[in-house]
């Protein structure tokens, strides 16, 4: 409830770079759980779980930037669910190597997320310019 | 010896959902930022359990029998109210992050913990005394203690942590900043601890020659508990803040200490939480039925059969599993924990105003009363405590989420 408030009280560039920020936070969090699994640092119930909450969250961001796109800059708006939609899609893969216990395809699979993570906050810091 | 465990007690105690939670989103979002808020908020709590072991060894009153027979039943019901309300939520989230480091640890969903957590929890209490449960969950509690050395061996850089204690203006995230600060001073001055802290001074009859001990445990013991969510939050500062990564679920949170302990760290951080949250709920589950004891004038003690005091019993047997059902309808924990810490500090003026008058009465602590330097301290408490109390509702809003 808290949360649905704070989201209304928001300007909407302030709104976009809650998004963008939290849709980075989950790619990296999803970048460092692989990493850990891939090193058998910790267990494959742990990584298929936080994966799945990853790509949740990432799905939550990317929707909530879809129905806010009257209010918000289209260019940012696309962008920004863009680089979103390809994360999810990321880590949708990861989560299918963590299953078939797949270490080297998901070392592969998270390979483009830094890059994602980079564009996601460079695209952060225009949308914080702008407002 | 006496002075020793009272430290491991206080170090253990100061551990649990709240401080963990709290300082690992300060040191994923802000660094050593905010390193500062939780030495101020130590120190205040510091004065704070010093004045309750020195009321409950001079007057053998807990806090809130004091409150009750001071000021009235007419005025306390208004803190007892607010205190149970409170202590209910934190009760919740510590059953909640025992779930969830369950969860951690087996893999299966948090919901399906609640009940064996909180029938756990049960029968430690009823079946337990104080003293046992204090020291199990003291001497277990101390393997908080790897936070500790997981910093050490990131070797921060003494300046970078060294200015995190001077407070600071975040450059970015104003309201999540302040909310923080907030939710720090909730997490680390929990009105329970207060009470517990006197309940149990009444419980081992301490008497005047305790209170160079109280005094010791009130420093050492809060001092240490501090630097332990302290290097929690420069172990998160270190792993996490540089990759970007916001704490908004323990998942995020148990990578914590991977890179100090590469194959132990996610399993020493499901313990660690396990332990602290499960024993901080023993305490407050015992708080709970401690404070409308106290204020109605029942039979209270852990240390007697549960045939003796029955409706202590009822009170904390129905706050357990009262909690346990929040989050068996899958309440998130980490999410209530900010709710409850946020709630905290708007009924601290409530609970720490009344302490001020007490503490300066003649007839409760004779010539142990307060001298002008723990006035002024109170004093100053109670001003941050009203300054937060009417900011912590609208900074959650801004910067909870």
């Amino acid at each position: 409830m808290l949360a649905a408030c704070a989201l209304a009280c928001a300007s909407p560039q302030q709104k976009l770079a809650r998004s963008v920020e939290d849709a980075a936070s989950w790619a990296a969090s999803a970048r460092l759980v692989a990493a850990a699994w891939a090193a058998n640092k910790v267990p494959t119930a742990y990584a298929k779980s936080a994966l799945e909450s990853a790509r949740g969250r990432l799905q939550r961001q990317r929707e909530s930037l879809m129905n806010s796109v009257r209010e918000l800059p289209a260019e940012h708006v696309a962008t920004a669910v863009g680089l979103i939609s390809r994360a999810e899609s990321a880590v949708e893969n990861m989560e299918s190597a963590v299953a078939r216990r797949d270490r080297p395809r998901l070392i592969h699979e998270y390979e483009p997320l830094p890059e994602l993570e980079r564009r996601l906050r460079a695209l952060l810091q225009a949308a914080r310019g702008s407002s | 010896m006496q002075v020793a465990l009272g430290i491991v007690t206080s170090i253990a105690g100061f551990v649990e959902v709240g401080s963990i939670s709290t300082s690992l989103q300060a040191g994923a979002t802000f660094g050593f930022q905010l390193l500062w808020a939780i030495a101020l908020a130590a120190t205040c709590l510091i004065f704070l359990i010093e004045m309750s072991g020195r009321l409950a060894a001079v007057s053998k009153h807990t806090l809130a029998d004091a409150v009750r027979e001071r000021l009235g039943f007419g005025y306390h019901v208004v803190p007892l109210t607010a205190e149970l309300i409170v202590d209910f939520l934190v009760l919740a989230a510590e059953i909640g992050g025992a779930c969830f480091a369950l969860q951690l640890l087996t893999g299966i969903r948090f919901q399906y913990w609640a009940l064996p957590v909180a029938l756990a929890a049960w029968l430690a209490l009823w079946k337990g005394t104080f003293g046992a449960i204090e020291k199990g969950v003291s001497l277990l509690g101390l393997i908080a203690l790897c936070f500790v050395v997981a910093a050490v061996q990131l070797h921060p850089r003494g300046r970078d942590v060294g200015a995190g204690f001077l407070p600071s203006l975040p450059q970015h995230h104003a309201p999540n900043y302040w909310f923080l600060v907030v939710s720090i001073v909730g997490a680390t001055m929990s009105p329970y601890l207060m009470n517990f802290y006197s309940s149990g001074a009444v419980e081992e009859e301490w008497t005047e020659d305790n209170l160079v001990t109280n005094r010791l445990t009130a420093l050492l013991g809060m001092g240490f508990g501090s630097c332990v969510s302290m290097c929690v939050l420069i172990v998160s500062a270190m792993v996490l803040h540089p990759e970007g990564v916001k704490v908004e679920s323990f998942e995020q949170g148990a990578l914590v200490l991977t890179r100090a302990f590469p194959y132990w760290g996610f399993l020493l951080f499901g313990v660690t939480l396990l332990v602290e949250c499960f024993g901080a709920a023993l305490e407050i589950g015992m708080n709970i039925a401690y404070v409308p004891s106290q204020a109605l004038g029942w039979n209270w003690s852990e240390n007697v059969k549960p045939s003796e005091n029955a409706r202590f019993c009822l009170v904390y047997t129905a706050a357990i599993f009262g909690a346990a059902l929040l989050m068996l309808v899958g309440v998130d924990p980490i999410e209530l924990t900010r709710f409850s810490m946020a709630f905290t500090v708007l009924i601290l003026p409530l609970i720490v105003l009344p302490l001020l008058v007490i503490m300066n009465d003649e007839r409760y602590l004779h010539e142990f009363r307060n001298g002008w330097l723990a006035n002024a301290v109170v004093i100053v408490i109670v001003g941050l405590a009203f300054v937060l109390a009417l900011v912590a509702i609208p900074l959650e809003i801004l910067g909870g989420s």
